[in-house]
């Protein structure tokens, strides 16, 4: 396959799993440009792995953790205010806005890791052998994100007062 | 109640922000049309071609022959000609198995061709910018400099008598190429980047060099720019005449001083498919044709009344890894050249595998 032929097939999932990770589809989009760039020229050898997507998720994953990338991020989200939906008052949708900005405010380690486990339904050591890291690394920075996100239990009833 | 379901539900929430991946496919068709372009003339310095493993090697024995390749497409063009005639002057007797010419560039300053290039592959398929490819570059001209390929490990060679020097490029994968100038004779450059290790590519580099030929065949200019802002009229431009998969394109671009912004204009029946965004579209008629800009992205598509479609897109300074990016908002820059552009008689393609 070539690399016109991957990107064709494949950029609209690797799209939307870099949103996922990043909680941020500005940064999704330039995170996967940067990979696709870096990989293009190394496409000859990427090709001949068992998974080539595989490659490339842990590519978007080191690039979503690089010092410069957790810089650039965090300034666009002092600068950009996700929209949160106070407007529909339906329970499981004010909980889920909630928790939609608790998770894009987690530090990018704990968002993958939760990403990775819940919403793509790895293991936990499939997620430390794609991230580079220990098993109890993973634990426990899916420990710190569970507590953070039970959080939006205290937001919930704050709004229902309402 | 914080669950798998609600966190779950969240992710798919994001998820569904999911940006359109038609603008990273835009960008990375531009990135690799201006990579073609830089490497189109000269294709050797840091290619980052990673050598494949296997395959048998590419030197074989090749008498000239002027049918073309089995592996290249018969295509249709057009009966060819155009405002400048230039003669190609050299070419290559001895070439690695299968190998046909598949494109030819022209460089045009002050309307003259300044320096020629042509390259050849070994299959009809649209090049990606990694396929193998061996070159020639006949003349030189002070806008290519940039592109002129560096390394540090040099030896002089034989060239028929000539003393040239034989140059493999640095960084991973190196490249060879040859580099001499007859007496009275333009200088000659021989590229390769085979899938061979490097020796053998330094082995066909020199094999190469020295089957080169004077050839009396000519080929054509056939479009030309009647208008370009300042800043990339003053600049020679490159006419690239080639073909993706069975369609002929024909290419002509421009840069700006300093690798300011640069213009690709791409002519063929088949070039809007790389890079139309159709949702950031807007409808548009040029010289009696109907197209679409966007403005975004600054790029202009017009469809012909023969169905060739012709595309434009302005590139915005080079960033500091040496690429462009959009450069927005210069739709009437792009109609006026278009509506001053001179198409010129659609290319003969002829000559596309042949030796």
């Amino acid at each position: 396959m070539t690399f016109e032929e991957f990107v064709a097939v494949r950029l609209p999932a690797l799209v939307r799993h870099a949103t996922v990770l990043s909680g941020d589809p500005h940064v999704a989009e330039d995170v996967v440009q940067d990979v696709l760039v870096k990989a293009q020229p190394k496409w000859t050898r990427i090709r001949t792995l068992d998974v080539p997507e595989s490659y490339l998720r842990k590519m978007i994953i080191n690039e979503l953790v690089s010092t410069r990338r957790r810089v650039t991020a965090r300034l666009r989200r002092e600068r950009v205010q996700f929209p949160f939906h106070v407007e529909d008052r339906a329970e499981q949708v004010v909980q889920r806005a909630a928790l939609v900005q608790l998770i894009r405010a987690l530090p990018p380690r704990q968002r993958i890791v939760i990403a990775l486990r819940y919403f793509e339904d790895m293991a936990d050591g499939d997620i430390a052998a794609l991230m580079g890291c220990s098993l109890a690394t993973v634990r426990s920075q899916a420990s710190r994100a569970l507590a953070r996100l039970r959080d939006v239990a205290t937001v919930e009833p704050s709004r229902e007062a309402r | 109640m914080i669950d798998r379901e609600a966190i779950r539900d969240a992710f798919a929430a994001i998820a569904d922000e999911a940006p359109s991946p038609q603008r990273i496919q835009a960008t990375l068709a531009a990135r690799t049309r201006q990579h073609r372009q830089r490497r189109i003339v000269l294709r050797v310095a840091g290619i980052g071609v990673a050598a494949a493993t296997v395959g048998a090697t590419g030197v074989e024995v090749w008498r000239l022959l002027q049918q073309p390749e089995a592996g290249f497409p018969a295509m249709a063009g057009g009966p060819g000609g155009g405002w400048l005639d230039v003669p190609l002057r050299y070419r290559p007797t001895w070439l690695p198995r299968g190998y046909g010419q598949a494109n030819r560039t022209v460089l045009v300053a002050d309307d003259q061709a300044a320096a020629v290039s042509l390259d050849w592959r070994p299959d009809g398929s649209a090049s990606d910018g990694l396929t193998p490819t061996v070159g020639l570059t006949i003349g030189w001209h002070d806008a290519l400099e940039p592109n002129r390929p560096t390394g540090r490990r040099t030896e002089n060679v034989d060239v028929n008598g000539v003393v040239g020097q034989l140059i493999l490029t640095d960084g991973e994968p190196s490249s060879p190429y040859v580099i001499w100038q007859p007496p009275g004779q333009p200088q000659l450059i021989v590229s390769v980047m085979t899938r061979d290790d490097l020796d053998e590519q330094r082995a066909i580099a020199l094999r190469v060099a020295r089957s080169v030929q004077p050839d009396q065949r000519h080929t054509s200019v056939g479009p030309r720019f009647g208008w370009l802002p300042a800043d990339l009229a003053a600049a020679p431009w490159m006419f690239v005449l080639g073909h993706d998969d069975a369609t002929w394109v024909q290419t002509l671009s421009t840069r700006g001083a300093n690798d300011h912004r640069q213009l690709d204009v791409s002519i063929g029946p088949d070039v809007h498919k790389d890079n139309f965004i159709r949702d950031q579209a807007q409808p548009i008629q040029v010289r009696g044709f109907d197209g679409w800009q966007v403005p975004d992205n600054g790029q202009l598509f017009l469809t012909l009344s023969d169905g060739v479609e012709v595309s434009l897109q302005l590139l915005s300074p080079a960033s500091e890894d040496g690429m462009s990016g959009p450069n927005p908002n210069t739709v009437p820059d792009l109609v006026r050249i278009v509506e001053e552009l001179d198409f010129g008689p659609w290319p003969d393609m002829t000559w596309v595998g042949i030796k």
